[in-house]
């Protein structure tokens, strides 16, 4: 045969090739879903079987990120709301403290929010939001929960300006709570106000005052009420001349968070005294207070679970008592 | 049929499903089948092409649940065409690659608007001048850069040619 018929002949044999193949073609495409679905199967179950594993694990990773993230949202939110719930209850023991105290000290005080001005030159000043006109005078002490925290020293209409015991011209007259040492306390300012301390001063040499000794205020002046709680005794500070003692004090009112507190109006007896207000177990700082608080209520809810328990026993017990005897009945 | 063109149609159209079908990459991607067809195509016989062609669109069809076979056929027409081309119009100039490769994947789209049934098919306009144009353009620009990166489909020149 010659080349240019072979030739002929091969390209007529490629042609119907192709067109058997486009016939097939247009055949699959023409056949009913039934007839699609087999082989469209068989492709996804062999040569695409890879790429659509792939194309799940890419899926179930996104699944699992987008997870991730709404765990993280939500660990978020209960972040938030326990930080907030924490402050909402840091701030509800504080009100129920000074309501407490407030109803043991009578109708002559009057509870009040404690503001800063937040400068630094008004360092161990506090506004108070209510003044003269509602019976604030000068003078007035300023206490907490925890024990003095200032005194009142201008009273304008509506507020009233005061000094934390922080301020270097805070003084009180004081004792021991039992009533053996007397001695005035100061404040020893530091270089911030957190570093401030407050001296116990005055104090006979020959007195021996035991680190931890609380100390209150003494009524004497009347500038304050007797049995205010001051500090803590923490050590001694000076020696004087042989003849007076001072000693450093760990004060029961960290100045710097208080934000509410009771103030005396005008007219209440501060010749009166306190001490009975704040019993031994009562003398604690703001921190020890809540820390008792937690482990009370750990307490409390350890013997719920103890009562709870000790319930489902007597139940189980009763049930198992009747059913018994129920059983005896019957045979 | 050279060996480079057969191992780059073979990685475009691994490419194609990995990136398709495994990442779910849409039209962002371009189309690797169509490109690796007509790259592999002016090296085969016709009724190769066109099987390869169907083959590959069975592939693309089997991914969905409509219009099963219209890839098949388009790829099937345009492998057919592409293998014919070689008797037709001869050039390895990127001007010709470039052409070849655009109006293959026009035709390409062209052939499955055809196909895939009035139910599934757009406006002409749109399909065929927007979709099918963009298409086109973006293909033949990576077949382009792949052609200058690998020499697919263009034959090899002789020094001082």
């Amino acid at each position: 045969m010659p080349p240019k018929v072979a030739d002929e002949n091969g390209a007529h044999r490629e042609f119907r090739g192709a067109l058997v193949v486009l016939a097939v073609a247009f055949i699959l495409l023409q056949l009913p879903e039934g007839g699609q679905a087999p082989l469209a199967s068989l492709l996804r179950g062999t040569a695409l079987r890879p790429f659509l594993a792939l194309q799940e694990s890419r899926v179930a990773a996104a699944d699992r990120s987008a997870r991730v993230e709404e765990l993280q949202a939500q660990i978020d939110s209960l972040t938030v709301d326990a930080v907030s719930r924490s402050t909402v209850v840091a701030e509800n023991r504080l009100l129920r403290g000074l309501l407490d105290l407030s109803s043991e000290l009578g109708p002559g005080w009057r509870a009040v929010r404690v503001l800063r001005p937040g400068t630094a030159e008004s360092r161990s000043t506090l506004l108070v939001d209510i003044g003269r006109r509602d019976g604030i005078a000068p003078r007035a002490p300023l206490i907490t929960r925890e024990g003095l925290a200032g005194v009142i020293r201008e009273a304008m209409p509506s507020q009233a300006v005061g000094m934390d015991w922080s301020h270097p011209d805070f003084r009180a007259s004081a004792m021991t709570r039992d009533g053996f040492w007397f001695g005035l306390v100061e404040s020893r300012p530091g270089r911030f106000q957190e570093a401030s301390r407050l001296l116990l001063s005055g104090v006979p040499f020959n007195a021996r005052v035991d680190a931890g000794t609380v100390v209150v205020t003494s009524g004497l002046g009347q500038a304050f009420p007797r049995g205010i709680p001051i500090g803590r005794i923490a050590s001694v500070a000076d020696s004087i001349g042989g003849w007076q003692k001072s000693y450093w004090l760990e004060p029961f009112v960290e100045v710097g968070s208080v934000t509410h507190a009771l103030v005396a109006l005008e007219g209440t007896t501060l010749r009166d005294e306190v001490t009975e207000t704040w019993t031994e177990s009562e003398l604690l700082r703001a921190e020890e207070r809540a820390r008792r608080l937690e482990a009370l209520d750990d307490s409390l809810q350890a013997a719920r679970d103890s009562v709870d328990r000790l319930r489902d026993s007597l139940r189980s017990l009763t049930g198992d008592t009747v059913t018994s005897a129920g059983g005896g009945g019957s045979e | 049929m050279r060996i480079v063109d057969v191992v780059v149609a073979g990685l475009l159209v691994l490419l194609h499903l990995v990136v398709h079908v495994g990442f779910g990459v849409g039209a962002a991607a371009p189309d690797l089948f169509t490109l690796a067809l007509l790259i592999v195509a002016r090296g085969l016989h016709m009724a190769g092409a066109t099987g390869l062609g169907l083959f590959l669109g069975l592939l693309e069809d089997a991914q969905g649940l409509l219009a099963f076979g219209a890839h098949g056929f388009a790829l099937a027409v345009v492998g057919a065409l592409a293998a014919r081309s070689r008797e037709l119009f001869v050039g390895d100039s990127l001007l010709f690659v470039g052409a070849y490769l655009f109006v293959g994947k026009w035709l390409r789209d062209a052939v499955y608007w055809v196909a895939a049934g009035s139910q599934l098919r757009g406006s002409i306009g749109e399909a065929l001048l927007v979709d099918a144009g963009l298409g086109a353009f973006y293909m033949t620009v990576v077949g382009l850069l792949v052609v200058f990166l690998t020499g697919a489909l263009v034959a090899p020149r002789g020094v001082g040619s």
